[in-house]
């Protein structure tokens, strides 16, 4: 058997069996990672056709100096963490990076930069139905000191949450880089943006 | 273990990471299979069975790439993405119709992209949590559909597009299961399902002469 078991418990079953046991994990008390970012697979499809532009990671920031708010992020009592060096600045440059990679478009050592300014950075699993979480950042294209593209993107998250701590709070981890996941692809799905990529290359 | 003792795991946990929630949920899991509640799974008939014996031979094997993504109800869900990934790999391996496999950002000529989303019932908990609160006796049945989108894409040609759907009904306590289906481990269910969705892809792919 080589899948992973913890793989194998199906999310109705999984919720159904949390229930059933009754566990109290209403208030957990500690520290949560974020798993590590993925891409999106319709993502790779908006970047792929932008082939054969190559992206580096520029400088990514908290923007007026709120790194410790858009970094102060909590499920439950539990605090939740970036597990890129403990920094959601760091979890969004890493996620673009690896965006771009998946798409063949990454190259460290590229002149053309997608630099970032995580401004909005929340997530909330207080409520016993919905799980939400928003973030908003200004993404900067920059080719030396030529900008193609600067713009803020906002974007919110809603998934199905629970008043169950064991229910609720695994899923506010896995929807927070789903909420991620949405900020970039509304980024490599704006139109302004594939301009950019377009006319960096002229 | 009783049940009275898996419900005294301390609310005051310290949560260090994700794995630990899964190992305490696992363990509660192992609990519930191995004493009050009993717990079946059974692979849903309607998809047709296919095996690897049932793939049409590729005339000349090609490198692929992959590009996987696990959702759980349309959201991402990044764990089981990265977790089932290599198992993925594996069967592409297996079936032998691609000459190399590779993940991420190796860029190969034919690219497969595959989508499993996870949709399940939005009561699944409460209908759980009444037969926790019986002991049991009030079994429930809870149903996890799966459906895989997949797109196969040569450069300079048209993508092909693919959709299948599967369904995992579990039982919880005292209830039955399905008629005529087999009783099967959670994960054992888990895997045939999945193999299943990959392997009718790639028995429509390799026959249609895709590959």
């Amino acid at each position: 058997m080589r899948m992973p078991m913890a793989l194998a418990i199906p999310s109705a079953m999984f919720n159904a069996v949390t229930a059933a046991a009754l566990l109290a994990m209403l208030a957990g008390c500690g520290t949560l990672t974020a798993p590590n970012y993925q891409a999106k697979i319709a993502n790779t499809q908006s970047l792929m056709p932008l082939s054969p532009a190559r992206v580096a990671t520029g400088e990514f920031t908290a923007g007026d100096d709120k790194a410790a708010h858009v970094n102060r992020l909590a499920l439950r009592a539990n605090s939740f963490v970036s597990p890129y060096q403990n920094s959601f600045v760091e979890y969004l440059r890493e996620a673009t990076r690896i965006e771009l990679e998946q798409a063949g478009l990454y190259d460290a050592a590229s002149a053309l930069k997608i630099e970032g300014q995580l401004q909005v950075n929340t997530l909330n699993i207080s409520s016993a139905s919905t799980g939400t979480a928003s973030a908003q950042a200004r993404f900067i294209l920059k080719k030396l000191e030529t900008v193609h593209y600067d713009k803020v993107l906002r974007v919110t998250h809603e998934w199905a949450s629970s008043f169950i701590g064991a229910i609720a709070i695994p899923a506010g981890a896995q929807n927070y880089g789903a909420m991620i996941q949405k900020l970039l692809g509304a980024l490599f799905a704006d139109e302004d943006f594939k301009k950019g990529i377009e006319q960096s290359r002229l | 273990m009783s049940i009275v003792q898996a419900l005294c795991v301390n609310s005051c946990l310290v949560f260090r990471s994700m794995h630990l929630i899964r190992m305490l949920s696992m363990l509660m899991v192992s609990v519930l299979a191995s004493g009050c509640l009993s717990m079946q799974s059974y692979v849903d008939p309607t998809l047709p069975s296919a095996g690897f014996g049932d793939l049409k031979p590729s005339p000349s094997p090609q490198p692929l790439q992959l590009l996987f993504e696990f959702q759980t109800n349309g959201n991402g869900n990044a764990t089981t993405t990265e977790q089932l990934r290599p198992e993925v790999m594996r069967i592409l391996n297996e079936s032998k119709l691609f000459s190399t496999v590779t993940a991420g950002g190796a860029q190969q000529s034919r690219k497969l992209f595959v989508t499993m989303n996870n949709l399940f019932e939005k009561d699944a908990a409460s209908k759980g949590f009444a037969t926790g609160l019986t002991f049991g006796l009030a079994g429930t049945t809870v149903t996890d559909r799966y459906e895989m989108n997949a797109s196969y894409q040569v450069e300079n040609q048209a993508p092909v597009h693919k959709t299948y759907q599967h369904a995992l009904h579990s039982t919880i306590g005292n209830t039955k299961g399905p008629e005529g289906l087999e009783p099967m481990k959670t994960a054992d269910a888990f895997r045939k399902v999945f193999e299943q969705l990959l392997l009718n892809l790639l028995k429509d792919l390799s026959h249609e002469g895709l590959l």
